[in-house]
C-alpha cells in the first residue's frame, strides 16, 4: 500500500494567491536603479548618447490643472490631454550632442478634451474632443502634411483630413471642403461663418499650441546642463525695433534658475523667467513664470544611451511637471511704433508632465 | 500517521527553487553591482564582478521563471498533469511584464499605475520598472528557456511519485 496520499488538497490553490504576488513583487523589484528590469549590465559610464529617435508623452498635471488659455479676458480655452498624449521625434545630434529637432508625429488615439467659457456667451462655448484617427506628421516649425483627427460634440463630427498644403473639412461624413492652412486658421475669427467650421478651426490651433509649448520645453531641456554651472544663466531677449509698447522694456531677458545643488540630478526643479522677453520672429512678448519641476533624466548605464529625459513621473499621482504662468502679448507695429492689441492678450496656466523616451 | 518522506519531493522542488531565486539575487549583486530596487542599500560596499559574464544579462529571468513554475508545481502536487498549464501560464506572466517595458505601452502602463503605490516599498518603482526597464527580446527567449526546462525537471523531482 502506497503510504503516500495523492488526494489533492483544494485549499493549496490558494497558496497560489500570494505566490502570484510575490513573483509579480520580485519582478518589479529588479527595476528601479540602472538598466531595471531584468536586463542590461552596470558597466563603467560610457559618454553620454543621444538616439535620433524619440517618443514623447504628456499627461495632465498631478493636481489635475489642465492647460488652460484665457484669451484677452473674453473667453477661456481648457485643454485637457485625457491621460496620455503620444508623439513620436526626429532629431539630430550634433557636435557635443546638441540637438535640433526636425520632425514629428502625433499618434493616433490620441485625444484631448477642450472646454470654452466666454464672457458673453458664443457659440462654441461647451466641451468638445478632438480624436486623432491617423498620425499627424510634421517637419518642426512647419505646418503638418498629412494626419486625420475628429472634432466630435453632441451629435455632430467633423473629420478634418490633413493634406499637404491645407485640410479638408467634412461635416457628418458630407461632402469634403478645401481650405488652405491660412484660409483654416482664420475660420475661428470670423463670427459669420458657421460654428462647425470654427469649432474645427479652434481644434487644429490647440493642437499647434500644444505641440508649441512641447518643443519651448523641449528646446530649454538642451540647456539645462550649462544651467547647472552657470546659475541663474540669464539671455537678453530681443530688442525691439522702433518705438515699444508702452510701458514695455525695450529689451527684456529670460532668466533659467536651477533651484537644485551639487549635480544636476532627478527631482530638480527650475523656474523659466520671462521679464517682458520680446521675440522679433512670433512678433509676441512673453511675460511670467514657466516652472519646470521634478527634473527626470535615466541613460542606459551599459550603452550610455539616453533613453528617458523630462519633468514630471507619468504615474498617476507622480509629482512634477512644466506648470505655466505665463502671459504672451501680441505685438503690431504702426509705422516703427509697437503696440499690444486689446484681444491679444492670452494668460496660460496649468500645464502637463512631459517626458521623452527611447523608443 | 503520515511518513516523513511523503513530503519529498515538494521540499526537494521548493529548496531547488530558492536556490535558483538566491543565484538570481547573485546576479544582480555581484554582476550588476547592486544596482536594483531590491539590493539598494545592501550591496553599495560590493564591486562589480563578471562572475556570470554574457549570460548574467538574462539569467535572472531565466531564473525566475523557472523557480515560480517549480514552486507551483510543488504547491499543487500531485496534479502532474497540470505541468503544462503551469509552465504556459508562467511563461506568460512573466512576458507581460517584460512586454510592458515596450514603448509606448510602457507610459500608458506608467499612467495607469494608482497613485497609493507611491510610498509602499517595492509598489513605489512600478512606474519605474516600466519606463526604465528595456524590452529585450533574449529576455523573452530565456523565460521561454526557463518554462522548457522546468518541464522535465519537474518530472524529475516528481519520479516516483
Amino acid at each position: 500500500m502506497n503510504m503516500r496520499s495523492d488526494k489533492f488538497r483544494p485549499w493549496r490553490v490558494l497558496w497560489l494567491i500570494p505566490i502570484a504576488v510575490l513573483a509579480a513583487l520580485s519582478i518589479v523589484a529588479t527595476g528601479g536603479s540602472g538598466g531595471g528590469g531584468g536586463n542590461g549590465d552596470d558597466d563603467d559610464e560610457p559618454p553620454l548618447v543621444i538616439l535620433t529617435n524619440y517618443n514623447f508623452f504628456l499627461t495632465n498635471l498631478n493636481n489635475g490643472a489642465p492647460l488652460t488659455v484665457d484669451v484677452g479676458g473674453e473667453f477661456t480655452v481648457t485643454v485637457d490631454i485625457d491621460d496620455l498624449f503620444i508623439g513620436n521625434l526626429d532629431l539630430n545630434v550634433g557636435a557635443n550632442n546638441t540637438v535640433t529637432f526636425l520632425s514629428y508625429l502625433l499618434r493616433a488615439t490620441n485625444r484631448i478634451d477642450m472646454t470654452v467659457t466666454s464672457q458673453k456667451g458664443s457659440p462654441l462655448d461647451g466641451t468638445f474632443a478632438i480624436l486623432f484617427t491617423a498620425d499627424i506628421a510634421a517637419a518642426v516649425g512647419d505646418a503638418p502634411t498629412s494626419g486625420t483627427f475628429d472634432v466630435v460634440t453632441d451629435g455632430e463630427t467633423v473629420t478634418v483630413t490633413i493634406l499637404a498644403n491645407g485640410v479638408q473639412l467634412s461635416l457628418n461624413g458630407g461632402a469634403a471642403i478645401d481650405y488652405t492652412w491660412d484660409e483654416f486658421n482664420d475660420l475661428l475669427d470670423d463670427e459669420l461663418n458657421e460654428t462647425w467650421l470654427r469649432r474645427a478651426s479652434l481644434a487644429g490651433g490647440a493642437i499647434e499650441f500644444i505641440v508649441e509649448q512641447f518643443f519651448n520645453v523641449a528646446n530649454v531641456l538642451d540647456e539645462l546642463e550649462l544651467v547647472t554651472f552657470n546659475n541663474p544663466f540669464v539671455e537678453p531677449c530681443d530688442m525691439f525695433t522702433g518705438t515699444q509698447p508702452d510701458g514695455v522694456l525695450a529689451q527684456g531677458e529670460v532668466t533659467i534658475t536651477w533651484l537644485g545643488s551639487g549635480e544636476l540630478s532627478d527631482g530638480d526643479d527650475f523656474t523659466w523667467q520671462f521679464a517682458q522677453c520680446w521675440d522679433q520672429d512670433d512678433e509676441e512678448i512673453l511675460d511670467g513664470t514657466v516652472t519646470l519641476q521634478d527634473y527626470s533624466e535615466a541613460v542606459e548605464l551599459n550603452t550610455g544611451i539616453l533613453f528617458v529625459i523630462g519633468f514630471g513621473g507619468l504615474g498617476a499621482g507622480a509629482p512634477g511637471g512644466v506648470i505655466f504662468d505665463l502671459t504672451i502679448s501680441e505685438t503690431v507695429e504702426d509705422q516703427g511704433v509697437w503696440s499690444i492689441p486689446a484681444d491679444g492678450v492670452i494668460t496660460m496656466s496649468g500645464g502637463f508632465v512631459l517626458s521623452i523616451q527611447q523608443p | 500517521m503520515v511518513p516523513a518522506r511523503q513530503c519529498r519531493p515538494e521540499v526537494g522542488m521548493l529548496l531547488l527553487a530558492m536556490l535558483l531565486l538566491a543565484i538570481g539575487v547573485l546576479v544582480y549583486a555581484l554582476d550588476r553591482g547592486g544596482a536594483v530596487y531590491f539590493l539598494s542599500g545592501w550591496t553599495a560596499a560590493l564591486a562589480e564582478s563578471d562572475l556570470f559574464g554574457p549570460l548574467g544579462n538574462h539569467l535572472p529571468t531565466f531564473l525566475h521563471t523557472l523557480a515560480f513554475i517549480l514552486i507551483t508545481a510543488a504547491i499543487l502536487r500531485p496534479w502532474p498533469r497540470q505541468l503544462p498549464a503551469i509552465c504556459a501560464t508562467w511563461f506568460v506572466i512573466e512576458c507581460l511584464f517584460e512586454l510592458g517595458q515596450i514603448a509606448p505601452l510602457d507610459a500608458r502602463l506608467a499612467a495607469a499605475v494608482p497613485a497609493w503605490f507611491d510610498g509602499i516599498p517595492v509598489l513605489e518603482i512600478t512606474t519605474d520598472y516600466f519606463i526604465r526597464g528595456t524590452y529585450d527580446p533574449l529576455d523573452i527567449l530565456s523565460i521561454g528557456l526557463g518554462a522548457v526546462v522546468a518541464y522535465p525537471l519537474v518530472h524529475l523531482c516528481l519520479q516516483g511519485d
